[in-house]
């Protein structure tokens, strides 16, 4: 009998130990399945456990975690990206609180979990569910993301990397004159994506503002 | 002897040339009177210079003259006329007249910083003095007269100066001195060939000469007076008079056939007995004179009394003494001692009246000679007279050198005074100059610190701005980092534990009724509510961000709210059409805020106003700002130039905006700001 190998990387022992429970949920439901289930909580130990495992079947993975001690791994986002470069046929369920759109669709970009929970939108059936489904080879996304990807789809334009990221930094009150600090964009550059957006939006004569709610509102961030 | 006499007959006078303007092509009109006036001045001194009017009505003329020119105003044509006066009273011999005049024209020409004046006013003074035998004042004021022409180059008047100065001296026998003057008066007159008064000093330079005994000199600078004589077209009677020198010289050195050549020469002229009786006269004695001293008495008795009858009819007493010694001379020569003591004894005493010192002496040695019971007394009365001559010569001759010393002085005091004037006038015009230009120079400067004011003004301005901005910036971070940290506390920390404990509970193999079952389901599902509110809660602390009010808002917002603290009354600030602060200057932003201030404390002063709303919007690039209250309002007519209003004005006006005021009593009031960003 397959012994599936699972790793939870999440900084909260109770929430580790309620997957932990899910997953012998599973097996004894269904008595096919055995778990070898490592926890780790921090970023540093997660990794360490993803260079030395040959083999992980299932990762259950928190996007909120502590930064690395080297600096070179800022969340759970990136751990994940190195999941993916090492052991390409671990499914992975993301499970987060972060239910903002930006942050959602840039998960979704990088890691393209088979599953995406959004904490505090399941409950014990969903998530055995999700893991049953992984498991079989199904995807399994939260109500939240599905709600994401549909209203992405009603979209006629295309709103890159860099757009949104202009549009993120506007949100959090980054000033224009900063913005060149942390978008690899001149002045000009990020002013004639901004001129586009409104333009896109309807909205030319509008303020930065008025853009950032209108993003927000379709979902871009 | 005799020669002193004849010399002084052949002084000239050398007069100051006065030109009277008497009309002035320029005047107008108005001088009519004026010019009437100097007319009838100028006819008046016609009047009183004619010689063929007898004297006094010639004096009363003058005087009048003198009563009109001195209504005339203090200028230079007064002044001419004053000293044309002075002149006119000198050659009538009116004294006091004279002296009152000159001393008047020797003022106005003070005044009027007339140098020329001055100095014939002192040719005046030494004409008169000279005509007085007041030889000293005349020598001083001759030298003055000399020093101030010598100064402004009047090479002319200089020398005849020194010529009048040489003729003293020769006078009181001092022919040293009175060579070197004229030697002087010479190089001044040979510069611009003034022959006549190259005569004048040649001939002086003859009789001094034949003074000193050197004939041939004597001879010779006659004969060379005599040829710059023949250069000067109205001779008068000066070739006669030459002759008649020249005659003496020959008669000095015994060679009287040539003195009595001279004479006869001198004598051809027939209307020289006319022209100039006294010089006929003259000759005719010394002719006569040089017969008897050459032995040839044939008929000069009768020579001698006639020179002597011309001479009395002229009343020229010192030419009737000397042919009354003559006289006496020819009847000692004739043993007749009677009538030689006679002659004597009259010209002694015709000497004595006239003060006429050398032939006083000649009289005393004559009759020491003729008059052999009283020789002694004679002799010593001649030893004495002349020994105080001498002495009073002497004296004389050193009172010049004190003179001319200090004239000099004088002179030098008056050039120092006005040297000392100019550099008075120097040095204060440099200094006004100089204080202008520092004037100018702080002018200029604080003008400069004025401008550099205003610019650290701005500069302070916009630091004040900043400063707000910063502090308004570091106050909202902080307020926003406290709501991100409450914000993660509840997403990360509380939600999760909720999260978790829920997911543990639902977990757990509840046993139990159906009903409490649903009951615990129920619960997990109210759970989750909670988990998503606070969620909501959480992003809502963080999306707060998006609808801040901006910096600038807040500045103002504080602003309003300690003024609102304190005068209790409702506010309002509104932005309208989606302003976007970000594109207005700090400038205009600064402005603002000072406008809401001044505004305000326009409200807080006078309006009483419970409400107060300011309102910002934005159209076609113009900022409006719109401050409205519901106070007492005011009288916009009256109240143009308020303190507060006129700064709002003139900030406006920086910023090239506009501004209306609409307020009526009771009403409240608006402002309304026009400002192109």
């Amino acid at each position: 009998m397959h012994k599936h190998s699972v790793l939870i990387i999440d900084d909260h022992p109770l929430i580790a130990e309620v997957y932990e429970s899910a997953l012998l949920n599973t097996s004894s439901k269904n008595n096919a399945r055995n778990f070898s289930i490592t926890i780790v909580d921090t970023c540093d130990k997660a990794i360490e456990k993803i260079r030395k495992a040959t083999a992980i079947d299932l990762v259950f993975l928190d996007i909120s975690l502590p930064i690395s001690s080297d600096g070179s791994f800022l969340s759970g986002e990136d751990i994940g990206i190195a999941i993916r470069k090492r052991h390409p046929n671990t499914k992975i369920i993301v499970s987060t609180t972060y239910n903002d759109n930006y942050r959602v669709h840039n998960i979704l970009k990088s890691i393209n979990p088979e599953g995406f929970l959004i904490k505090n939108d399941f409950n014990r059936k969903d998530l055995v569910a999700a893991i049953t489904a992984v498991l079989e080879g199904k995807p399994f996304y939260s109500i939240t993301v599905l709600n994401l990807l549909r209203a992405h789809l009603n979209l006629d334009f295309f709103v890159d990397k860099i757009d949104r990221d202009i549009l993120y930094e506007l949100s959090i009150g980054t000033k224009t004159i900063d913005l060149t600090n942390v978008i690899p964009l001149s002045k000009g550059g990020i002013d004639s994506r901004k001129r586009k957006l409104k333009e896109m939006f309807d909205i030319v004569n509008e303020s930065d503002k008025t853009l950032v709610q209108l993003a927000k509102e379709k979902g871009f961030i | 002897m005799k020669l002193f006499k004849i010399q002084r007959t052949l002084l000239y006078a050398l007069f100051p040339i006065l030109i009277i303007n008497c009309n002035n092509s320029k005047s107008s009109v108005n001088d009519e009177k004026t010019r009437a006036q100097n007319d009838s001045i100028s006819i008046l001194i016609k009047r009183s210079k004619n010689k063929k009017h007898p004297l006094q009505y010639r004096k009363n003329n003058l005087h009048k003259a003198y009563n009109f020119n001195k209504n005339q105003k203090n200028d230079s044509l007064k002044n001419k006329a004053l000293l044309e006066i002075s002149y006119i009273a000198y050659k009538l011999m009116d004294s006091s007249f004279f002296k009152k005049t000159n001393k008047e024209a020797y003022q106005l020409s003070y005044k009027l910083k007339d140098y020329f004046s001055i100095a014939d006013t002192y040719w005046n003074n030494g004409l008169f003095f000279f005509k007085k035998e007041i030889l000293d004042s005349a020598y001083t004021n001759y030298y003055k007269a000399f020093k101030l022409y010598e100064q402004l180059n009047q090479l002319k008047k200089s020398g005849i100066m020194l010529h009048n100065m040489a003729i003293i001296q020769n006078n009181i026998k001092d022919y040293t001195g009175s060579e070197i003057l004229s030697f002087q008066a010479i190089s001044k007159f040979n510069k611009e060939k003034h022959h006549i008064n190259l005569y004048r000093c040649y001939n002086n330079l003859g009789i001094i000469y034949n003074n000193i005994n050197e004939f041939e000199k004597a001879i010779k600078y006659h004969n060379i007076a005599l040829k710059h004589l023949a250069n000067v077209i109205n001779k008068k009677t000066l070739q006669e008079g030459s002759l008649n020198n020249i005659g003496l010289v020959h008669q000095k050195k015994s060679k009287h056939n040539d003195a009595i050549k001279h004479f006869k020469q001198a004598l051809k002229n027939t209307s020289l007995k006319k022209n100039n009786p006294n010089l006929y006269a003259k000759l005719i004695d010394n002719l006569a004179y040089s017969r008897l001293l050459n032995n040839d008495t044939v008929n000069i008795r009768q020579e001698f009394y006639k020179a002597r009858r011309i001479r009395d009819s002229l009343k020229f007493i010192s030419g009737v003494l000397i042919s009354d010694l003559h006289l006496s001379e020819y009847y000692r020569y004739k043993k007749d001692t009677i009538k030689a003591i006679k002659y004597a004894k009259e010209s002694l005493s015709l000497a004595k009246n006239v003060h006429n010192n050398r032939d006083h002496l000649a009289a005393l040695k004559l009759l020491s000679e003729i008059d052999p019971k009283n020789a002694t007394k004679h002799l010593t009365n001649y030893l004495s007279l002349s020994d105080s001559l001498h002495h009073n010569e002497r004296k004389l001759r050193n009172k010049f050198a004190r003179i001319r010393f200090e004239t000099d002085e004088y002179i030098e005091e008056v050039n120092k005074q006005s040297s000392e004037k100019v550099m008075i006038a120097t040095i204060s015009f440099s200094t006004i100059t100089i204080l202008l230009l520092l004037y100018f120079v702080r002018h200029q400067r604080s003008k400069n610190r004025e401008l550099q004011l205003e610019t650290a003004q701005q500069h302070a301005n916009e630091n004040f701005y900043n400063l707000l901005l910063k502090q308004q910036s570091k106050l909202e971070e902080g307020r926003l980092n406290e709501r991100l940290r409450i914000s993660q506390e509840l997403h990360d920390g509380v939600l999760g534990k909720i999260f978790a404990t829920r997911m543990r509970l639902d977990f757990l193999d509840i046993k139990g009724t159906n009903e409490m079952q649903q009951k615990f389901q129920l619960y997990l599902e109210e759970l989750q509510g909670i988990e998503k509110e606070i969620r909501v809660i959480s992003h809502e602390l963080k999306n707060e961000l998006l609808s801040n009010k901006s910096d600038f808002i807040q500045i103002i917002e504080h602003l309003v709210m300690e003024q609102s603290a304190l005068l209790n009354f409702r506010y309002q600030i509104e932005e309208k059409d989606n302003l976007d602060w970000n594109r207005i200057t700090d400038v205009v932003k600064i402005n603002c805020y000072r406008i809401i201030q001044e505004a305000l404390q326009n409200i807080n002063k006078h309006s009483k106003a419970n409400n107060v709303s300011i309102q910002f919007s934005i159209s076609n690039n113009i900022l409006l700002l719109n401050i409205k209250d519901d106070g007492i309002g005011f009288d916009v007519k009256k109240h143009k130039t308020g303190i507060g209003l006129q700064n709002i004005a003139d900030r406006v006006k920086k910023l090239n905006g506009t501004f209306v005021t609409t307020s009526n009593l009771g009403q409240g009031s608006l402002l309304r700001i026009h400002i192109p960003i």
